[in-house]
């Protein structure tokens, strides 16, 4: 039968120092009655940090993740507390279900991790979120140290991950870095960079990317009509143009088209090709291979 | 307690006052964002899932999947309070002071992530795509992947600048949005954390005041110079003061707007007047109201 070993308490006058980083040992410090001041020496001031009252406790980290209490504890009026050693709370993690002690540490690791990934970055896909950027940048030319700044400024991505991130989209051919020490991130075609992040949200959640499940009779069309100059015409009418193209087209097609933007509805039954939505698919489809295997790649 | 491959433990948002252990197999914690699952944390044998909702009845933050076949241990909340009754008080307090430092740590990593968000909401807000209004679902699904920020979180921050007046949301899009102020507020966030200096266009109390007063002047007395909005400086200094609680207008006292380049000051023969872009300075002021807004709001939201 194990002995909890108990714990020490105190009162303390107004004053006294309680813990000393340095020179006290490892221990926890719970404020039973009275206040607490926790503070350091800064270019040889006294820099308060924070007050404890009856209820709070410090040093839970020390004991159990084996950190160092970094302040001065000291009593700012007449308290009394506890104090738990390292051998008082081995004493009793020893009498306390196994199952408990694993809840304790669990909380305490699981606090850790999350204080620690506040300094990483959160993109779900850096190469995504690169791209992103890029296209919101909405430049043909971008100085690279300043785009990589702004990047990192706001994904909190390292330069080196941004600068390789760059690399690999020029090396697709999305971007060009141009120059004599590639200072110049050239965009020929940000709308590129644009089907790119649509197609990463596309593998994500694992939905058909349209451009890319077009049958030839619906790529043969969009062709057609890419070099059509039209204004708003009923369906039945457009119906009508696009069978002449191709009499296998049917309404399901243009439902198809409908529901893929190529045409928007302007009025009541009129409809109006949306060209820029024709050249963003055509695009796709141009650089079909490239942007397939990027995706695949990541 | 058995599980098969893909059975969830529980889902997000649901009340359960177990705890779990895992004995055998894998799980996941998950959270869909934007028809996406992403993986949060990963449970092997010897994990603890569900502390949280022991400790403190909330609700679940994540859904929980067993990847693979799954065996847990289940704990009853009655276990955890028979076992707490017999520890010593300081124990006890330990326990609840490790959740309680758990759940602040999860509120201000939240807190933290909105703030590190901000600058690329404003960035997204702000380029280039004039004219338009947002739908909201598709910023906040951007504003997730160039930061990774969730969408309950984002949308806290659309309605943190919304109620700072820089745009309105009604049916799922962001109406009206300053485009002016987002640009010059991002620049401003930028500036500093890049700087780590006040950027030029964060003025001071004084600065404010006599640019108010040069707009209400300039209402009444105000004429065009080089399609800008100019006052003939006399003018300006007797009637300005008004406006600018009492403040003293003089030369000296624009020093600052005009090393700026806020304000203009031609003095020519007969000519002395003051000119500045009305627009501009509207802008600007408006920036210079939100500016110190901001910290405090993203602060004080939960």
């Amino acid at each position: 039968m194990y002995k909890v070993i108990p714990p020490v308490q105190m009162c303390v006058k107004a004053g006294f120092i309680v813990f000393k980083p340095d020179e006290s040992p490892k221990q926890l410090i719970i404020v039973e009655e009275g206040k607490l001041i926790a503070y350091e020496w800064k270019n040889g001031e006294k820099s308060f940090v924070f007050e404890m009252n009856p209820g709070d406790l410090i040093g839970v980290a020390a004991l159990l993740e084996k950190e160092e209490i970094h302040y001065h504890i000291e009593a700012a009026i007449d308290s009394k507390i506890t104090i738990i050693d390292e051998e008082c709370m081995e004493s009793q993690l020893i009498k306390a279900p196994v199952w408990l002690v694993a809840l304790m540490k669990s909380l305490s690791l699981r606090t850790r991790e999350l204080k620690k990934s506040r300094k990483q970055t959160r993109s779900p896909n850096l190469l995504q979120s690169m791209t992103l950027f890029l296209y919101y940048k909405n430049a043909k030319e971008l100085p690279l140290f300043e785009t990589i700044q702004e990047y990192c400024f706001q994904t909190r991505s390292s330069i080196k991950s941004a600068y390789a991130n760059l690399k690999y989209l020029h090396s697709n051919n999305m971007i060009c870095l141009k120059g004599d020490n590639e200072e110049t991130i050239f965009i020929d075609e940000p709308m590129l960079l644009s089907i790119l992040t649509d197609c990463f949200s596309s593998k994500q959640s694992q939905s058909p990317y349209y451009p890319f499940h077009l049958s030839p009779l619906e790529k043969e069309c969009l062709l057609f009509l890419s070099k059509y100059n039209s204004s708003e015409l009923e369906s039945g009418a457009w119906l009508n143009i696009l069978q002449s193209q191709n009499p296998l087209f049917s309404a399901s097609e243009w439902i198809r088209f409908q529901e893929h933007r190529i045409f928007v509805k302007v009025s009541e039954d009129k409809f109006l090709i949306h060209q820029e939505k024709i050249r963003e698919v055509l695009l796709a489809l141009e650089n079909e291979k490239n942007i397939k295997k990027i995706i695949l790649c990541n | 307690m058995q599980l098969k491959a893909g059975d969830y433990l529980f889902m997000e948002g649901s009340f359960d006052d177990h705890l779990y252990i895992v004995k055998k197999g894998f799980l996941t914690a998950e959270r869909r964002e934007h028809g996406m699952t992403q993986v949060q944390w990963v449970f092997e044998p010897g994990s603890l899932i569900g502390e949280g909702s022991l400790l403190e009845n909330r609700p679940h933050t994540h859904a929980v999947k067993a990847s693979v076949d799954s065996e847990l241990i289940v704990l009853e909340q009655s276990e955890l309070k028979q076992s707490l009754a017999k520890s010593p008080n300081w124990f006890v307090s330990i326990v609840y002071f490790l959740s309680r430092r758990f759940r602040e740590a999860e509120k201000k990593h939240a807190q933290h992530n909105r703030i590190r968000a901000l600058p690329s909401l404003l960035f997204i807000l702000s380029q280039g795509f004039q004219n338009k209004n947002f739908d909201v679902k598709e910023v906040m699904k951007n504003l997730y992947f160039l930061t990774g920020l969730k969408s309950k979180e984002a949308l806290y921050l659309l309605q943190i600048l919304e109620s700072l007046g820089l745009f309105k949301i009604f049916d799922g899009q962001i109406h009206h949005p300053n485009y002016h102020v987002i640009q010059m507020l991002y620049g401003a966030l930028f500036f500093r954390a890049t700087r780590k200096q006040i950027p030029a266009t964060i003025l001071s109390i004084t600065d404010q005041l006599i640019l108010n007063a040069f707009v209400q002047t300039t209402k009444e007395n105000g004429f065009l110079f080089k399609e800008q909005t100019a006052i003939e400086s006399a003018t300006f200094f007797k009637m300005g003061s008004k406006y600018a609680h009492g403040l003293r207008l003089s030369n000296k006292s624009l020093d600052d707007l005009l090393n700026k380049k806020i304000l203009t000051h031609v003095t020519e023969l007969d000519s002395d007047f003051i000119y500045g872009d009305i627009d501009s300075i509207l802008d600007l002021l408006e920036l210079n109201r939100i500016y110190p807004l901001l910290d405090k709001k993203l602060i004080d939201t939960p």
